[in-house]
């Protein structure tokens, strides 16, 4: 056996044993390799074009979010400082709309000393404003303040509808808001109530935990800013500016070192996450791309191979009849490499004498989907050679006929040994025929010369009766040639009955058992009537078959089982029959003699006798002629013996319609077959 | 000829300009008062003034006069503030004040310094009119706390036999002079007050029950109540809530009937607590009605026809007939001076003409034949019109109106 290697350019035979399955290993790691390179490069190569691509993108989106999270937090730290001062301007009304501040105001009585007591008694302030009551003038009624203001400012809260203004003061040891809200009494503004308390960052956000290491805020009203206490919003990343109810301009600030730590954090995720997905990406590729492409791949470029290398030629050829693909073994057949027929119409390749033969072929593949044929073909030399051609249709997805495949073989030697086969059997043939003819004629000649000695044996003793009454030496021998005479004729007689049998069985009919032994039955038993011999059968089938072997065949196993017999017996013989299916087991039992084992592996070859002819007469052929007749229709016969207690012969003939039989009637044209009734 | 022509010319064309260089031809009356929370007394002043003008044609000694609003909303530095326009002004000539004495008493120092003649309709401060200098310009045609105080405590005694009355005082320079002079009222009759409690403007419902409470536990015989209208009508309903055996007698300063005091606490609540209050003795619902008062209430009628159909249609009448009196005060006092152009000048001589009236004036309160004269601290009451005769008590009728119905001297 030869085997090639998969690897087209590793193309050589090499024998069983050899490298073979490590080179599939390898190219198979190979193939793994380079798709595993393949695989990494291009998630690699995707990543990174991706990651170039959405860099910007993720860049500009951190940046918007940045943005997002600053007005966030700027709205937030706005809202939180409007409730801040919002409670404070809530306390405030609260207190300029008590009896004692409008009391005081009205009567302008700022220099009671009971003011603050009151305001304290009755609890309406949170915590622990510097008040300033102004009357309408704007100067000052009442202050817990001991610097003297200027609180022009606040005569738009008397004098306009304004509701409330709100100043941020940031000379003193700590920033502070100032509020001023108008007081209101009957239907109109009387004074203004100002209070002052902190605008310190830490004071107002930090109760709210919004403040931390990287983020501050800053807040002005004017010219005036406060700012949280970090140190690194002095290079703030953004700055997103919210102007509220009372008019401040409010700041998220977020340091940049935070937002770089803060994006190199995110781009580190990114990467580690990318990583992740690209390593899970590879492993599921790898994984199954091994199962769905490597692997497919490696056995189509394993089919490929093979049929690359195959020792039968492999072909495809498309619909203009024009070779596509041609393996190696396909166009060395013909002589050709395969590039030399890529192209080329296929009856480049066919005896022109057998064109219309594959031509038709052709068609006939068109109509049944394949053929196949044998053919002479021509290769590159103009050499002829002998080739079975299968071509097998193949056709798309709809059913569009798209070319065929071929597969040729070239069985030029099996063509030869063919011719060589067929002659001999002729010469067989003809020498058995000769043969046949040579022992027919001989045995026909012979009988001649032999009926002339025996008629003129016993023209002789008869003549010579009463002249060799004494002679008894004369008689023997005379009995002597009488006999021979005799003995030659039963033999010549039996050797043409067997060399006839094969043209005999040529004449086919049914047959009844039955009327057969009745007339054999007829036959043996009436002569012998005197020795009470007896036949019996039941009841027997019709069969197929010559009619005259099938009378020696029955005549022969009754008269052998009637003849080996004990002198003081009375020989019996009964024929059964049994159902086997496609053929009928006949059983012709006796009482007689017997046989030894040992010779029933024998009795069936011509001329065997296990007897002397004194003790029992014979040719030695009858069971020769028997096994013929049998084998020749279709067939088995054996014996079972044990020596004093008779033999069983048992033979086999088909049923008719069985296929046996039909075959035997196939195989003879002479069937004068009738339908069995 | 030619040259009298001429003369007369130029006398003509001259004329004029030399009547302007001394007197202008309006003189305007700033009436100051709270027009926010006590419109309705302001109103009663404002019409007072009307009728009294109306009278004259808003001409006297050929000089129109004008009224001008001004609104302190009981605010004393508004009040301050519309003095200083009143300065401001070269035919402001006085000023007519309204209801509060707050304004009146915190400001006094500067309308003496400044030399604005006042006229005072409705402040009962005791000091308002007492600047001890002569040169005092303020003069009331009102009920004075000196007086006010007896009357209240007289008042308590014989009509309800009230021995130690609570005294509930709104914390003002009112407040404050009233308890000056209630407590001098109790011990001249050697009584004092069950107790005494304070309370602001703009004081809350709640306040005003806890005070009831604190008066209840005091067992006072009665309230002499000195406020406004506003906190008036909380301590009236505070009274009326609590339980019948524990309400007394609110004996209340006038203050409050300068506002909607009978809106706030209607008939039907005004019944459940006795509630009387200062007036001047004069009412319109008096019958038969004398002819001066029934010409003023004509004259009211025609310039209010809408408003004004009967007597008890005048709200806060002590503004209106104190108002009227003293604006007929002022124009007799006007008519006897020769306006000059500085207005300075016109005020004093406004002043000093007020201080010298010899004719006697005829008002709704009574006929005046000296109303006031100048100011020294041994005439206290020279720039007071009205003498303690002249209050008397009241009260809400069923259909809001004020009903004059104890006098002190029967």
């Amino acid at each position: 056996m030869t085997v090639f290697a998969i690897n087209p350019r590793k193309a050589s035979a090499v024998t069983p044993g050899d490298i073979t399955e490590p080179n599939t290993e390898n190219r198979q790691s190979f193939i793994l390799h380079r798709f595993g390179a393949y695989v990494f490069i291009s998630v690699a190569l995707f990543l990174s074009l991706t990651g170039l691509m959405l860099y910007p993108q993720i860049r500009s989106t951190l940046d918007n979010l940045q943005t997002q999270s600053d007005k966030i937090s700027a709205q937030t730290y706005a809202s939180i400082i409007d409730r801040y001062i919002e409670d404070r301007e809530f306390a405030l009304s609260d207190i300029v709309q008590s009896p004692f501040v409008i009391n005081t105001l009205l009567l302008a009585q700022g220099e009671r000393p009971d003011f603050r007591d009151y305001i304290n008694q009755a609890s309406l302030l949170k915590e622990d404003p510097e008040l300033t009551i102004l009357d309408i003038n704007a100067d000052i009624l009442y202050s817990e303040r001991d610097d003297i203001s200027d609180y022009s400012w606040a005569l738009d809260l008397v004098n306009t509808d304004t509701q409330h203004i709100l100043n941020l003061q940031v000379d003193g040891p700590e920033p502070q808001f100032e509020l001023g809200i108008p007081i209101m009494f009957g239907r109109g503004r009387e004074g203004v109530a100002i209070a002052r308390f902190s605008a310190k960052p830490d004071r107002i956000f930090n109760s709210y935990n919004t403040l931390n290491d990287t983020s501050g805020v800053s807040y002005k009203k004017g010219s005036q800013v406060v700012r949280s206490n970090l140190s690194e919003i002095e290079h703030p990343h953004n700055e997103t500016a919210f102007v509220e109810k009372y008019g401040l301009s409010i700041s998220h600030i977020t340091s940049r070192n935070a937002v770089r730590s803060q994006r190199h954090q995110f781009i580190f995720k990114f990467l580690l996450t990318s990583l992740v997905a690209a390593i899970l990406a590879f492993t599921l590729l790898m994984f199954y791309g091994r199962r769905m492409i490597v692997t497919p791949y490696l056995e189509l470029a394993v089919t490929k191979d093979a049929i690359a290398q195959a020792v039968e030629g492999i072909s495809r050829v498309d619909t203009e009849g024009r070779y596509t693909h041609v393996n190696k073994a396909y166009a060395n057949t013909a002589g050709y490499e395969p590039n030399e027929l890529v192209g080329k119409n296929w009856s480049l390749t066919v005896d022109p004498d057998d064109l219309d033969m594959l031509n038709e072929a052709y068609r006939d593949m068109l109509e049944t989907g394949s053929v196949t044929a044998e053919a002479r073909g021509i290769s590159k030399s103009g050499k002829q050679f002998h080739k079975q051609v299968t071509m097998i249709s193949q056709h798309d997805s709809h059913g569009k006929f798209i070319g065929h495949h071929c597969f040729m073989k070239d069985i030029s030697n099996r063509k030869h040994s063919e011719l060589q086969r067929e002659k001999l059997i002729e010469k067989l043939s003809e020498s058995n025929e000769e043969l046949e003819r040579f022992a027919y004629v001989c045995s026909h000649d012979l009988q001649e010369p032999l009926r002339m000695i025996r008629s003129f044996s016993e023209k002789l003793d008869i003549h010579l009766k009463d002249t060799l009454k004494d002679d008894v030496k004369g008689k023997k021998y005379l009995n002597f040639v009488t006999d021979g005479a005799q003995r030659s004729q039963d033999l010549i007689r039996d050797i043409l009955s067997y060399s006839s049998i094969n043209s005999d069985t040529t004449n086919l009919e049914i047959v009844d058992l039955n009327k057969l032994l009745q007339a054999i039955n007829k036959t043996l038993c009436s002569v012998n009537e005197m020795d009470a011999k007896s036949l019996t059968w039941g009841d027997l089938p019709k069969v197929v078959g010559n009619k005259t072997q099938l009378y020696q065949l029955f005549q022969n196993l009754v008269n052998n089982g009637l003849k080996y017999q004990n002198p003081e017996s009375t020989a019996r013989v009964n024929i059964s029959v049994a159902d086997h299916g496609p053929e009928w087991k006949f059983s012709i039992q006796d009482n007689g003699i017997g046989m030894a084992e040992k010779h029933l592996g024998k009795i069936f070859d011509i001329f065997q006798r296990l007897h002397r002819r004194s003790e029992y007469a014979g040719t030695g052929i009858g069971l020769s002629i028997c096994k013929k007749i049998v084998e020749r229709h279709g067939g088995k016969i054996w014996v079972d013996s044990q020596v004093g207690e008779g033999s069983i012969f048992s033979l086999t003939l088909p049923k008719p319609y069985s296929p046996t039989t039909r075959n035997l009637i196939k195989e003879h044209i002479n069937v004068q077959y009738l339908e069995i009734g | 000829m030619l040259t009298r022509i001429i003369l007369a010319i130029l006398s003509i064309i001259i004329w004029p300009s030399s009547t302007s260089a001394n007197a202008s031809d309006v003189i305007k009356i700033y009436h100051d008062s709270d027009w926010s929370n006590s419109e309705e007394s302001s109103e009663a002043i404002w019409r007072g003034m009307q009728v009294a003008l109306y009278e004259v044609g808003y001409i006297v000694n050929g000089t129109r006069i004008e009224l001008v609003k001004k609104n302190h909303g009981g605010n004393v530095t508004r009040s301050l503030r519309n003095l200083k326009d009143f300065l401001a002004e070269p035919d402001a000539l006085v000023v007519v004040s309204g209801k509060h004495s707050p304004p009146l008493l915190t400001n006094r120092s500067f309308i003496n310094e400044n030399r604005i003649p006042t006229l005072v309709p409705w402040a009962a401060g005791g000091a308002i009119t007492r600047y001890p200098s002569t040169e005092n310009y303020v003069f009331r045609v009102s009920v004075d706390d000196t007086k006010a105080a007896d009357v209240l405590v007289n008042y308590a005694l014989k009509e309800h036999a009230c021995h130690a009355p609570y005294l509930l005082l709104e914390n003002t320079p009112w407040g404050d002079s009233n308890a000056e002079s209630i407590a001098l009222a109790l011990d001249k009759r050697g009584l004092s007050a069950a107790g005494i409690s304070r309370f602001n403007w703009n004081v809350k419902s709640h306040v005003a029950r806890k005070i009831i409470e604190d008066l209840k536990r005091e067992q006072a015989g009665c309230v002499i109540l000195v406020s406004n209208h506003q906190e008036a009508a909380l301590i009236a309903i505070a009274m009326s809530q609590t339980n019948t055996d524990s309400r007394i007698p609110i004996i209340s300063h006038w203050g409050l009937s300068g506002g909607d005091f009978h809106e706030k606490v209607d008939s039907e609540t005004r019944d459940k607590v006795d509630v009387h209050f200062i007036q001047t003795c004069f009412s319109f619902l008096e019958t038969p009605l004398p002819p001066l008062p029934k010409s003023v209430l004509a004259n009211l009628q025609s310039l209010y026809p809408d408003e004004i159909k009967v007597p008890s249609d005048i709200k806060s009448p002590v503004g209106f007939i104190h108002a009227y009196d003293l604006t007929k005060i002022f124009i007799s006092a006007l008519g006897a001076i020769d306006l000059t152009d500085d207005i300075s000048s016109n005020r004093d001589l406004l002043k000093t003409s007020l201080e010298n009236l010899s004719e006697p004036i005829f008002g709704l309160v009574k006929t005046y034949d000296k109303p006031f004269t100048i100011f020294n601290s041994n005439s206290p009451d020279a720039h007071e019109a009205l003498n303690a005769e002249d209050i008397c008590m009241a009260s809400y009728g069923p259909n809001d109106e004020i009903i004059v119905n104890w006098r002190p001297n029967p």
